[in-house]
């Protein structure tokens, strides 16, 4: 249950989906990642926009292979998330983990583990916009150790979308 | 044939999203990699030398020593930054 679209969407929809898909749930957690309105303060330069470039086909089966991890290793019903690429304004939405489960922790605990892996292993790459010029972003080292926190807690020999 | 996707800067660098390089006598991605030198432009190998790049082979993560077939598309992936 992966989806990327190009254009500006609402989380609302998402959650209805849900709500409908696993009507029994009694957690749903919900992420959504937005675009800051952001301010270079160093460089004194505001940021216009983002752009999000992606690599299609292996985006799609990375992400369905995150999903699927957290399917198998929490007790969880339902997952959507939603990746926008393309251009992107601020305060819009960049990205959106919904999860359904029985209970809060396991929604609670998929929700963070699909957004780790996310950051560090699938193929997206974002690129800053602004009056005096563009740069691209690199993968942060606090959201490495995220991811490999999970790695190091993961009683199984690797997850399927793991890098080598 | 192998089919390279360069991504993000690596792709601004090549000033192209795609190389065709002939397969000759390469048997790995380290071997792709040291051959790329006539096929790409100069700044690209020089982003290259760093290797924080990550490498897919019919876009499945790869390591360096994986083997090429005829035919493979390899992505060179700078770091990434979704989400």
């Amino acid at each position: 249950m992966f989806e990327i679209v190009d254009s500006p969407f609402e989380p609302d929809p998402y959650y209805q989906q849900a709500r409908a898909a696993a009507p029994h749930a009694g957690a749903l957690v919900m992420f959504t990642g937005l675009v800051r309105d952001l301010y270079q303060a160093d460089q004194g330069e505001q940021i216009t926009h983002l752009e999000l470039e992606h690599y299609p086909g292996m985006t799609e089966s990375i992400c369905e292979s995150i999903i699927a991890d957290a399917m198998q290793r929490f007790e969880i019903s339902y997952v959507q998330v939603v990746h926008r690429v393309g251009k992107i304004l601020a305060n819009e939405h960049i990205v959106l983990v919904l999860v359904a489960a029985s209970h809060r922790r396991a929604a609670f605990d998929a929700a963070q583990y699909i957004m780790d892996f996310l950051k560090t292993d699938a193929p997206f790459w974002k690129k800053e916009v602004g009056a005096r010029g563009a740069h691209w972003l690199g993968l942060k080292r606090k959201d490495q150790q995220a991811a490999e926190r999970w790695r190091a807690l993961s009683t199984n020999s690797g997850s399927s979308h793991d890098k080598q | 044939m192998v089919k390279v996707r360069l991504f993000a800067h690596l792709r601004e660098l090549a000033g192209t999203d795609a190389v065709e390089i002939p397969m000759g006598t390469m048997q790995t991605t380290q071997d792709l990699l040291d051959g790329l030198t006539p096929h790409v432009p100069p700044a690209l190998i020089e982003a290259l030398r760093d290797q924080s790049a990550m490498i897919s082979v019919d876009q499945r993560y790869a390591g360096w020593d994986a083997p090429l077939h005829d035919g493979a598309e390899v992505g060179i992936l700078p770091p990434v930054s979704g989400g």
